[in-house]
């Protein structure tokens, strides 16, 4: 496939995430890696290395924490089991950097946005569990040497990721312009930002 | 800086609050600064999918053209076309605004197939906005800035629509200048294609008006597609002191009276700031009878009697003595009924007698006294449509003898009358005898007093208003002539100049001049007819006049 037909797909794929996921007025996701990549990267425990995600924002829930999404528009299983391994590994090694740079939790969620399930059925319930995290960060070698694996941090992680498959139809579904915007009027998500 | 510029110095940060603050702050000071009218509030969301990021509202127009307009931000087209705005936006009558205007090409390859037509929703960019907000301090300084662009300007937050790129947006600005690409009156698809339907109508009813200003009126074909109906204050602020700032001659005289049917007096007179120190005499003379105002004054002339002060003053009267010499040779002229009609003011040679000489030239002053005036020797008339801009004349004014009055009233119709004597007072209403003077002459010679005039009312023939007459009562003491309801600008000053000034009244035919005609013969015609109006109106009693 050439590469400006990927981009094309792949813009398609974060346009459509972000639509659905804001239409849930649970997210707000105003940078995108196509025109903030400075915005969706963070730095990774390997020195001078960082992790440019597809998009970022915020949930709109009490503490309003920051949400980096990851997006697949796949139309196949493809790959994505070993994708959605380097997902968790990268979530630990970006939290555990920040965590390191401001001294304390980032609270950063990670949300992977799939269009096709993958896997198999009996790993299905087990994709995202602390042992998984654990496995990811050893798998894809994460640590630099002489550091430890964090089990604590890995559950936290275990407990922040998450795997979302949206089918496309999910857009006939969701709200439209204005009455997203009635409904987030209405809600008030932001109120206490304001 | 340009305004793209100053949105990418906002945007060189790490840091997404400090950069949704600092490019938020520098648009809506922009949107602001682009629309003075227009009240700019920011929502708490950034480039969201459905939330905009402000919402821009007009208080205090009666007519909108929408009551609120939303204001999305996009990083750049190509945010625009990966989202599809167009298709998402495309029945609102939103703006999404660019905030780098690269990527346009992406948006053509993608979007116009589907982009419904005609949609309210306005596609523009940083550079395309800058353009319409940075006004050309050179040809502004020059007098080239032209009111069409100060239209565009104007309407671009609240009326514009479509894909306005910075291309587009030069086209737009360079509609009726010299050297642009476009015909103004050619370009009225251009402009109905960039603006919703208020606003381009407003934007090519003023290009209409640049063009008839210079062509005339009478091309049948050009008469029928001109829009009518009432010019708006913002309208007349951007095309007026343009028009009046033009050389007289390249306007075409038909021109005066079609603008003067489009607002009337009280809307000149509200955007009088806008043009003091112009000349209106045109525009006046043409519209003279038509206009109506509601007080006229007479007061000095301050420059003119300084300078008179320093010449002798046997010249001084000479030269008015020569002005009313010349005026009576021209009043001698035969006038038929049918000159009256709007032609025999405005034909050339009309519009000529008014001249340039700089007594005669009507037009509004800077300071206390702004209402619009006109001066004749040392005399300055002012007449105004608001009240308050002539609240007082001259206090203390003395009072005014029924003898001398009576001479300055000719055969101008009396409404109302009240003299107070030594001994008695007369006060009769045309209510009550259809010939008052007849009545008050006969009751002043019975009685041997001396009769001053406490209160006058005149009743002037007023044939091109809607209504055929208006009453102006006069108010000595004041030196004020205040109209019952409303009265032409031609009758005030006819009320003012002869029989406020009762002690040195100016002639009839130095009014007529004023108002760039060669007599008020037309006028005195007409009082012969009213006579009979009068008559029919006063069905009541004979006679209640009471003495004291």
């Amino acid at each position: 496939m050439p590469d400006e037909e990927t981009q094309e797909q792949g813009r398609d794929g974060v346009r459509f995430a972000r639509r659905w996921l804001e239409a849930t007025t649970f997210i707000e996701l105003p940078w995108n890696a196509y025109e903030n990549k400075r915005m969706c990267s963070l730095p990774l425990l390997e020195k001078g290395k960082t992790k440019k995600y597809d998009i970022r924002g915020r949930f709109l829930h009490e503490q309003k924490q920051e949400v980096y999404v990851e997006n697949k528009a796949a139309n196949r299983a493809n790959n994505q089991t070993a994708d959605f391994r380097e997902f968790l590994a990268n979530a630990y090694s970006t939290t555990a950097k920040a965590w390191e740079l401001i001294g304390g939790d980032p609270q950063i969620e990670y949300v992977f946005v799939t269009s096709y399930p993958f896997g198999t059925l009996a790993e299905w319930g087990k994709l995202a569990t602390k042992a998984s995290v654990l496995a990811a960060v050893e798998n894809e070698g994460v640590l630099p040497e002489g550091v430890n694996v964090d089990e604590e941090l890995a559950a936290l992680i275990s407990d922040r990721s998450w795997l979302l498959v949206v089918h496309p139809k999910q857009e006939r579904i969701t709200l439209d312009q204005a009455e997203l915007e009635t409904a987030l009027k209405a809600l008030e998500r932001k109120k206490h930002t304001l | 800086m340009t305004f793209t510029e100053v949105l990418q110095a906002a945007q060189d940060t790490d840091d997404p609050e400090d950069y949704i603050t600092r490019v938020k702050r520098a648009v809506l000071a922009q949107l602001e600064a682009l629309d003075t009218t227009s009240k700019v509030e920011s929502t708490p969301y950034f480039n969201h999918t459905a939330v905009p990021d402000f919402v821009v509202s007009w208080p205090g127009e009666a007519r909108k053209i929408s009551a609120q307009r939303a204001v999305f931000l996009r990083h750049s087209y190509h945010t625009v076309a990966a989202e599809g705005d167009e298709q998402f936006l495309g029945q609102t009558d939103a703006i999404v605004l660019a905030i780098q205007p690269r990527g346009r090409k992406r948006l053509s390859a993608r979007s116009d197939a589907q982009t419904p037509t005609p949609s309210r929703l306005l596609l523009t960019d940083s550079k395309a906005v800058g353009l319409v907000a940075t006004q050309d301090s050179e040809s502004r300084d020059s007098g080239g800035e032209t009111p069409l662009r100060d239209l565009v300007r104007a309407n671009f937050i609240r009326g514009a629509r479509g894909r306005i790129d910075s291309r587009r947006a030069k086209q737009l600005l360079n509609l009726g200048q010299p050297g642009g690409s476009e015909d103004v009156v050619d370009s009225s698809g251009l402009i109905a294609s960039a603006f919703i339907e208020d606003a381009a109508a407003r934007i090519t009813r003023t290009a209409q008006l640049m063009d008839l200003a210079s062509k005339g009126t009478g091309d049948e074909e050009m008469d029928d597609k001109l829009i009518g109906g009432r010019l708006s204050l913002a309208e007349m602020r951007h095309l007026i002191p343009w028009i009046l700032k033009r050389d007289p001659k390249t306007v075409h005289e038909t021109f005066w009276p079609y603008l003067g049917g489009l607002f009337g007096f009280k809307e000149l007179e509200a955007i009088r700031a806008d043009l003091v120190g112009l000349d209106l005499t045109h525009l006046i003379v043409a519209n003279a009878e038509r206009w109506s105002g509601t007080r006229a004054y007479v007061g000095l002339n301050i420059e003119e009697v300084e300078v008179a002060s320093s010449v002798s003053s046997t010249d001084a009267s000479d030269s008015n003595r020569n002005v009313r010499d010349r005026a009576n040779e021209v009043a001698e002229v035969s006038v038929t009924p049918d000159d009256r009609d709007g032609d025999q003011v405005l034909d050339p040679e009309g519009s000529a007698s008014v001249g340039p000489e700089e007594d005669r030239r009507w037009g509004f002053h800077a300071g206390a006294r702004s209402a619009l005036s006109v001066d004749l020797g040392s005399r300055r008339l002012y007449v105004a449509h608001l009240g308050n801009l002539l609240k007082q004349g001259r206090p203390g004014s003395s009072a005014a003898t029924w003898g001398r009055v009576k001479e300055t009233i000719g055969s101008t119709r009396l409404r109302r009358v009240y003299l107070r004597g030594i001994q008695s007072s007369v006060s009769i209403d045309a209510e009550q005898s259809p010939d008052i003077q007849g009545r008050v002459d006969k009751l002043t010679a019975s009685l041997e007093d001396r009769y001053f005039v406490e209160g006058i009312t005149l009743r002037y023939e007023n044939p091109a208003a809607d209504k055929d007459y208006s009453d102006i009562a006069i108010n000595f003491g004041e030196g004020l002539a205040i109209a019952a309801e409303t009265a032409s600008i031609a009758n005030l000053a006819a009320a003012a100049l002869g029989v406020t000034e009762h002690r040195n009244p100016a002639t009839p035919e130095e009014v007529a001049r004023l108002l760039g005609r060669d007599s008020l013969t037309e006028v005195n015609e007409d009082m012969s007819a009213l006579g009979d109006d009068i008559s029919r109106s006063a069905g009541g009693p004979e006679g209640a006049e009471g003495a004291r």
